[in-house]
């Protein structure tokens, strides 16, 4: 087998088998839609785990290209409030593979029924180090500088911070068109650092085929996200942030898999000139019910 | 007269809104709408509603009783699972 291998790949192999292992394996993503880094007003339903991974691949100029991987367990609590689990890893080409935080999240539906805009707060707290590069949201200045540094210098700076989002999300003639305002303090002494993130998007066909299909239209959902940061409480500013402009496509099996795939295009001087987001999940239908007959 | 999917469909829209009630309505409801962790849509206050009291359901959900909204879906698509609940009504 290792003679088949290039020589430069083969130092690669035994890092990023089991990234490359774990990408391939079901599931993922929260928000219910296309997106990767926009959240739609959409909950998970009641009792349902939704299994995943979230990949991106990128690399910063001058810097090494990196992949990095986010396993997320979703699950709906009620039929207003959604709580997440993420935990986070990357490898860097001619560095290392490390383990870089976790973080957990809860989404709360503030309205009882649907509205023309539909409010979902959003709260979160993460505890990362610098070596992270999930970049699954953008906020204040961050850009591909914070990128560059070597993992073994980046994980020592450690990050414990909160943070919410005011979701909005409305549905209008087949569109899911939603608003991401996001806050994030790092509760070391740090500004608060703000950011955004917008997406629209549509399944390829409103109406379903009478006939059970996999690869009809109705399962392909394709969108459009935009995020960047906006700078601090002190300035407030997009200009110097990163931002980027993404196209997304999800193809959702009638099994509960999900397939999702977004290349994301820097705008700025700051940004990534080009990331590639992609992901599977696969929902667990009344989870929480099956866990409950176990113990009873 | 039994309720099971996609028996006495008889055209194309409840074809398609028994398909869709399996994806997504089944896992509480009971493949044949008889009730499961959910109540069964086989009661006669469900099967004499009206198609716009189906429809405020499935577009807001029921959020105290545990069932969600599926504004998620598209409206041709709850159009086609509310087409399928109502085939057997008089």
């Amino acid at each position: 087998m290792a003679g088949c291998i290039p020589q430069r790949l083969r130092s690669w192999t035994p890092r990023c088998a089991w990234l490359i292992l774990a990408a391939s394996l079901s599931s993922l993503r929260a928000g219910e839609g296309p997106y990767f880094v926009t959240y739609s007003h959409y909950m998970e339903e009641p009792g349902n785990l939704e299994v995943g991974f979230i990949n991106s691949l990128g690399r910063p100029d001058q810097g090494n290209r990196f992949f990095n991987n986010l396993a997320e367990l979703e699950y709906g609590v009620k039929t207003w409030w959604t709580s997440e689990l993420y935990l986070h890893g990357q490898s860097t080409r001619h560095d290392s593979t490390v383990f870089t935080g976790f973080r957990f999240e809860n989404r709360f539906r503030l309205l009882r029924t649907e509205h023309w805009i539909n409010p979902v707060l959003y709260v979160e707290y993460e505890n990362i180090n610098g070596a992270d590069r999930s970049l699954k949201e953008i906020v204040g200045s961050d850009g591909q500088d914070d990128l560059r540094t070597p993992n073994d210098e980046a994980r020592r700076e450690r990050k414990h911070e909160v943070e919410a989002k005011l979701i909005l999300g409305s549905s209008f003639k087949g569109w899911t068109i939603a608003e991401n305002f996001i806050a994030e303090k790092n509760l070391g002494h740090e500004p608060f650092e703000f950011g955004y993130a917008v997406a629209v998007g549509r399944p390829l066909a409103l109406a379903a085929r009478p006939d059970p299909c996999r690869f009809c239209r109705e399962n392909f959902s394709v969108g459009l996200e935009a995020y960047g940061g906006l700078g601090t409480h002190e300035h407030f500013t997009p200009r110097g942030a990163s931002h980027y402009l993404a196209p997304t496509v999800a193809w959702a099996l009638p099994g509960g898999t999900t397939f999702r795939v977004s290349p994301g295009f820097g705008l700025t001087g700051s940004s990534l000139p080009f990331l590639l987001r992609f992901g599977v999940s696969y929902e667990i239908s009344q989870f929480g019910q099956k866990i409950e007959r176990m113990f009873r | 007269m039994t309720f099971a999917a996609g028996l006495y469909a008889q055209n194309d829209t409840e074809r398609a809104g028994a398909k869709l009630f399996q994806r997504h309505c089944a896992s509480c409801h009971g493949t044949a709408g008889g009730g499961k962790k959910a109540p069964s849509l086989t009661i006669e206050k469900v099967r004499t509603a009206s198609r716009d009291q189906l429809a405020e359901i499935l577009r807001n959900g029921v959020v105290g009783k545990g069932m969600p909204s599926f504004a998620r879906l598209p409206e041709q698509q709850r159009e086609q699972i509310i087409a399928w609940l109502r085939r057997s009504q008089p």
